[in-house]
């Protein structure tokens, strides 16, 4: 099975993601609680929103954000 | 023409490359130097001391390992034999002459001198000619040591010749080519291989005991940019009056993690009073740097002038082989006690440009400050004092200068510097004011140019002194990632790691360029050096271990110290290869996979320029004409009507920049040919080029 996200195998079956593109997810989801503590309350998807925007965010930092945004929102509709 | 007519028997010098091999000539002859050419090669004959000498060169090596068969496609190989060059590199085929000559020269010599470089590459070189141009003469000759080609050392060199010398350092630098040999060229064919596999087409994609662990380091340091989440935190800073003038504090806490702590702070020291409550001053000194090795001497040419570490040893060796500098392929931080310090000063005052600073060193008691590292070879970098007998280029004159001024600096007394910190409470919370400056300027004054050292003056502030308080700011800040590599730190992590050696490693970073793994001067890891990383990864963890490197690295010094037999390592490099390949020999189309597509997806990056600005759907990429062979500019949804398309110069690299050209947006591109170069917007259209060919006009 292929990556969501780029051409390489995926190694998680329940998001569809290569190691890399797991590993991101991973730091985006630790970096969740840090960005919670800094802001006081913060929603999940304003977080990945401006995650997303800052430019010294990683590149696939960045495409995590937005495949979870879409999730996120595929989940809600 | 023919060889020179000399009556035998005579003693043969063999030197490392041609520029020393005059120098030497130059230094020993005592009255006549004859010069014979052949073809391009050049022997100098001379008399010395009622014997004869003639000198000849290599130039690098004339000798490499190589399979017996010779077939490019077949892994494993495990029985590597010594060949001239000429026979296994077709490129190199001038050199059969040079061999040709040396064995001729050889033929009526009775006294053999090893004058190559004093390290493991040159004792290899040397050996190689004595073993086999030479007739077996490697355990009879005799060897110079020297650091620098002027007259006095080279001919206090042969004067203090020697019977052996150099054994182990040959011993080791053989087995090191051997070594990497079996890691490198078996790894890199077992990948070209299957790349041939799964495509039928070939490239070189080569990997080896270096390459490994220095490719790692790029990887790893990508994958950490391209997972980075930023990490949101508050500078706090107090703007207060000063007799009218601003300075700023900082607060206590470097960072402040949560907004609300930053605005409650801001909030109890607004309109608050501000008293200085402690003025602290400290003098330390700040010593002398060390005398350069080749690492630092990379490092700083890097940061000072922008020298890649490739392009710094080329330009040291032409300074050495000039006579004006001693050997640079050290990594020494001493400077040898033999070493005539008065007369290199002495030299130097006859510059202009380091008259003063000389006589001031020569006044002074004359004690280098040294660093820990030694190399059995050489002593650190030093000038020799030998003024320049041909002009230098521009690129050689920095370089030289940054050497002089280093090893004034060695000699220059300790500088004093003053800190002072001034501590202010606003609101019971404590802000700090640093300031720094210098007291005596010590070896600062010779090397201030090369320095990052600056002083940061303060205004004068006493205790109790109260300061309004202007306003008070909370900035928000982010966590930032680690920077990329460039072409000096990762030579600086590849030392610190104690992989390869101080000539080798500038080579393996631009190889490892030369290969498609790395791109940019900010070193970005391409989607070809993540594949093989990959492939390693599964199939060979050892090779791009650091462990593995370094291990052996500690046994070929053992070997140079005859500690140690070098068949030991020849084997076990053997044997930690054999299951590797086998993997790889069974997994080759899988492999060959991999690595097509991700020579597929670089090159794709690489050649795109930017979106359309015609269609906006489509990208402008870089494309090769399939019937022309020409490059040009055409947008990828050709097939579907857009003709955005435009010209580019046929020769010469074309650099993608990324930007986009103000009048038009159109993409910029920076290209470099005949060393020129130039941004151009790749629109012909374009409003810019019109002004151009006005103002021509």
């Amino acid at each position: 099975m292929k990556c969501s996200l780029c051409n390489r195998e995926a190694i998680d079956d329940k998001l569809e993601l290569c190691w890399y593109h797991n590993e991101a997810c991973k730091k985006v989801e630790a970096g969740f609680e840090k960005w919670c503590l800094a802001y006081g309350e913060l929603d999940w998807l304003t977080y990945l929103q401006r995650v997303d925007e800052r430019p010294e965010t990683g590149i696939w930092v960045k495409e995590c954000c937005k495949f979870l945004k879409k999730k996120k929102n595929f989940k809600n509709s | 023409m023919p060889l020179p007519q000399v009556s035998s028997p005579y003693t043969l010098v063999i030197c490392e490359k041609p520029d020393a091999a005059e120098r030497i000539a130059e230094a020993l002859s005592e009255k006549e130097l004859n010069i014979t050419k052949h073809g391009n090669i050049k022997i100098f004959t001379l008399k010395r001391s009622d014997r004869t000498y003639v000198i000849c060169s290599a130039i690098g090596h004339l000798y490499m390992v190589s399979d017996p068969l010779q077939k490019r496609y077949v892994y494993p190989v495990f029985d590597v034999e010594w060949f001239p060059i000429h026979t296994v590199d077709r490129k190199r085929r001038y050199l059969s002459q040079r061999i040709g000559v040396i064995k001729k020269l050889a033929e009526n010599a009775d006294i053999f001198i090893n004058a190559c470089d004093f390290d493991q590459e040159g004792e290899t070189i040397g050996f190689n000619i004595l073993k086999y141009a030479c007739g077996e003469k490697q355990t009879t000759a005799l060897r110079t040591k020297f650091s620098t080609l002027t007259k006095t050392e080279v001919q206090e060199a042969f004067r203090s010749i020697v019977h052996g010398l150099g054994t182990g350092l040959a011993k080791a630098g053989r087995t090191r080519h051997i070594v990497d040999f079996i890691f490198g060229v078996n790894l890199s064919r077992a990948l070209s291989e299957s790349y041939h596999e799964f495509n039928q087409g070939y490239r070189v994609i080569t990997i080896g005991r270096v390459q490994g662990p220095t490719l790692s380091y790029v990887v790893n340091r990508e994958v950490e940019i391209r997972t980075f989440v930023p990490i949101p935190f508050w500078r706090l800073h107090a703007e207060l009056d000063k007799d009218g003038a601003t300075i700023v504090a900082d607060y206590e806490k470097k960072r402040v993690l949560q907004i609300s702590e930053s605005q409650r702070i801001k909030k109890r020291c607004e309109g608050k009073k501000s008293v200085v409550t402690q003025v602290t001053k400290s003098i330390y000194r700040q010593f002398p740097p060390f005398p350069f090795n080749i690492g630092a001497l990379q490092k700083d040419a890097y940061q000072t002038f922008g020298y890649l570490p490739s392009q710094t040893l080329e330009i040291a060796e032409r300074l050495y082989l000039s006579a004006l500098i001693s050997y640079p392929r050290t990594s020494s931080q001493k400077l040898s006690p033999s070493i005539d310090y008065q007369k290199i000063l002495t030299g130097l005052l006859m510059s202009k440009t380091y008259n003063k600073d000389a006589s001031e060193v020569l006044n002074g008691e004359m004690i280098p400050n040294q660093g820990p590292k030694v190399d059995p070879a050489h002593p650190a970098i030093y000038p020799t004092g030998d003024i320049p007998k041909r002009a230098l280029s521009s690129t050689e004159i920095r370089l030289y200068d940054l050497i002089v001024r280093r090893f004034l600096a060695v000699f220059g007394e300790v500088a004093l510097r003053e800190q002072i910190s001034v501590t202010i409470d606003i609101g019971g919370y404590l802000f700090n004011i640093y300031g720094k400056q210098t007291l005596n300027e010590g070896w600062l004054k010779f090397y201030r140019k090369y320095t990052s050292v600056n002083d940061k003056v303060i205004p004068y502030l006493v205790e109790d002194e109260k300061l309004p308080l202007r306003s008070i700011v909370a900035e928000e800040n982010f966590t930032q990632p680690s920077p990329r590599y460039n072409q000096s730190s990762l030579l600086e992590k590849m030392e610190q790691e104690d992989i390869g050696t101080k000539a080798t490693r500038a080579n393996i970073i631009k190889t490892l360029y030369d290969r498609g793994y790395f791109s940019g001067s900010r070193i970005f890891a391409t989607d070809i050096a993540f594949a093989v990383l990959e492939v390693m990864r599964q199939y060979s963890p050892k090779i791009i271990s650091i462990d593995m490197t370094r291990k052996i690295e500690e046994n070929l010094e053992k070997i140079e110290r005859s500690q140690m037999d070098e068949r030991i390592v020849i084997h076990q490099a053997v044997d930690q290869m054999m299951d590797s390949l086998a993997a790889i020999k069974k997994a080759e189309k899988e492999i060959g996979g991999k690595i097509s597509q991700a020579i597929i997806t670089t090159i794709h990056k690489q050649n795109r320029l930017s979106s359309c600005p015609l269609c906006k759907k489509g990208t402008l990429n870089i494309i090769r004409s399939k019937k022309t062979h020409k490059r040009f500019i055409g947008c990828s949804r050709y097939n579907k009507g857009c003709r955005a398309s435009g010209p580019l110069p046929q020769r010469g690299p074309i650099i993608v920049t990324g930007k986009t050209c103000s009048n038009c947006e159109w993409p910029i591109v920076y290209v470099r040919f005949n060393r020129k170069s130039w941004r151009q917007c790749v629109n012909t259209t374009c409003i810019s080029k019109r002004k151009v060919e006005k103002d021509e006009m």
